[in-house]
């Protein structure tokens, strides 16, 4: 709450989030979290619509006030993964709130927007990383045609949620909190470098994509403190300065492209 | 490749041709694009299909438009307990026309026919906007099963005779296959 500025955010509003429930209908707003309650962490049995109290109400709540407090990014599915996550760590509506607000409007660039730009902008860094980085695994997927979407996209939109292990995906969030969005190219990178020789295997693109959900598996995720230590050790130096010069390259050709 | 609004049931009735099962409560929304395969026996032959999921929310299309251009076929849902997800069938075909290959195998498909109750979009409606795009249509449920298998196996024979361009065999015909062999609804309570 504190290095996110989400208490700071939250001191100086007070009321605000429950203004933002009580505020005008969305309709279009409303369906599109409600198509998503039943189907965030159905395995959960605090998400289960018998549980008592159920954490879709929170969920719905939180979702809506969010969609009605940044009008331009709304609701973006994966987003229901994130604030399932933010309510069980936090166990408070409001504090999950302004944690989503944090994340979605000041440490991730537009990756929830109605076109997904920095979305796209980061896989394409991811890419260009690889290449620097691990030019073996880049002239694989060049070889094949395989773009970075297919594989990582619920990586950067879920933030590792149900992709990781939960207590890896809260150790990650804390980097992320505190240092900001480099911290999932590090985890990428390292969970890539990793398992180089596995992707390198891979012969076909459905070969790939298998050995891509094979590579978030295993002994080496579950045991979070060594992973962390590898994300900051094993992708070797990742200056700021290197990803936002990559970023705006590759915006540029987003862009570009149409 | 398998599209339509979010929340139609996409996933589910990919589950369900994979896997024979149905994903009661315990499924999630799709993010992004997700791939599965599944090889299926047509006619004494192997065919090895890759099926790509896809996240139905709006957004989401200008993460899978780069996809559509590689896809051979492409399913089509819509929900027919959902009128809105039938009304955007329309927007879809335009995207469809606008991204894919123009000879694009090509089918609609209204699905959840197994909530007879709550259905709002009767099946000549279906059967009437497919006619008018001239798509094959059938009605699916991936909570029985009715018509599922039957969609992939009748993209993959289209698909089969495509790749084969075999002159001796009669020509298969796609919607000739889906009219005669789709099953309605009522045929299938137990």
């Amino acid at each position: 709450m504190a290095v996110s500025g989400a208490q700071a955010r939250m001191d100086r509003n007070p009321g605000y989030y429950h203004q933002l429930l009580q505020g005008d209908r969305s309709p279009s707003l409303e369906d599109a979290i409600r198509t998503d309650l039943n189907r965030t962490f159905p395995d959960n049995v605090r998400f289960r619509t018998t549980a008592q109290p159920c954490l879709q109400r929170p969920l719905y709540n939180v979702l809506l006030a969010f969609g009605r407090h940044n009008q331009a990014v709304g609701y973006c599915q994966g987003m229901n993964f994130i604030a399932g996550y933010l309510i069980l760590v936090t166990k408070n509506e409001e504090e999950s709130f302004w944690l989503l607000d944090a994340l979605v409007g000041r440490i991730l660039p537009d990756y929830y927007g109605p076109v997904m730009l920095g979305l796209k902008t980061d896989q394409e860094v991811l890419g260009e990383l690889v290449r620097r980085k691990m030019p073996a695994v880049a002239a694989l997927m060049d070889g094949h045609g395989v773009l970075w979407t297919l594989l990582v996209s619920r990586w950067f939109i879920c933030l590792f949620v149900d992709i990781l292990p939960v207590e890896t995906v809260l150790r990650i969030w804390d980097c992320l909190f505190n240092e900001g969005s480099k911290i999932i190219f590090r985890v990428a990178l390292t969970l890539i470098k990793q398992h180089q020789a596995l992707i390198l295997e891979a012969t076909s693109i459905p070969e790939i994509c298998d050995k891509f959900k094979q590579l978030t598996r295993g002994s080496f995720v579950t045991d979070c403190h060594t992973f962390m230590q590898k994300i900051f050790s094993e992708p070797g130096s990742l200056p700021m300065r290197t990803i936002s010069q990559l970023r705006e390259r590759c915006r540029a050709r987003l862009l570009a492209q149409g | 490749m398998l599209v339509g609004d979010s929340g139609v049931g996409k996933t589910c009735l990919l589950v369900r041709f994979k896997d024979g099962a149905f994903l009661a409560g315990t499924f999630i929304s799709t993010v992004g694009i997700d791939f599965r395969n599944k090889v299926l026996d047509v006619d004494g032959m192997k065919v090895k299909l890759q099926i790509w999921d896809t996240a139905g929310q709006e957004r989401f299309r200008s993460v899978t438009h780069a996809y559509y251009r590689d896809a051979h076929a492409l399913l089509l849902l819509y929900d027919v307990t959902n009128k809105a997800s039938f009304d955007n069938i329309q927007a879809w075909l335009a995207e469809i026309q606008e991204y894919a290959q123009h000879d694009v195998v090509l089918m609609l498909l209204g699905n959840k026919v197994d909530s007879a109750q709550e259905r709002v979009v009767k099946r000549e409606d279906g059967e009437k906007l497919a006619k008018e795009y001239g798509l094959p249509f059938m009605e699916t449920s991936a909570k029985t099963g009715l018509n599922v298998d039957l969609a992939f196996t009748a993209i993959a024979k289209e698909l089969k005779q495509r790749s084969m361009k075999a002159p001796s065999e009669p020509r298969f015909r796609l919607h000739d296959y889906v009219k005669r062999e789709g099953r309605g609804a009522s045929c299938c309570r137990f």
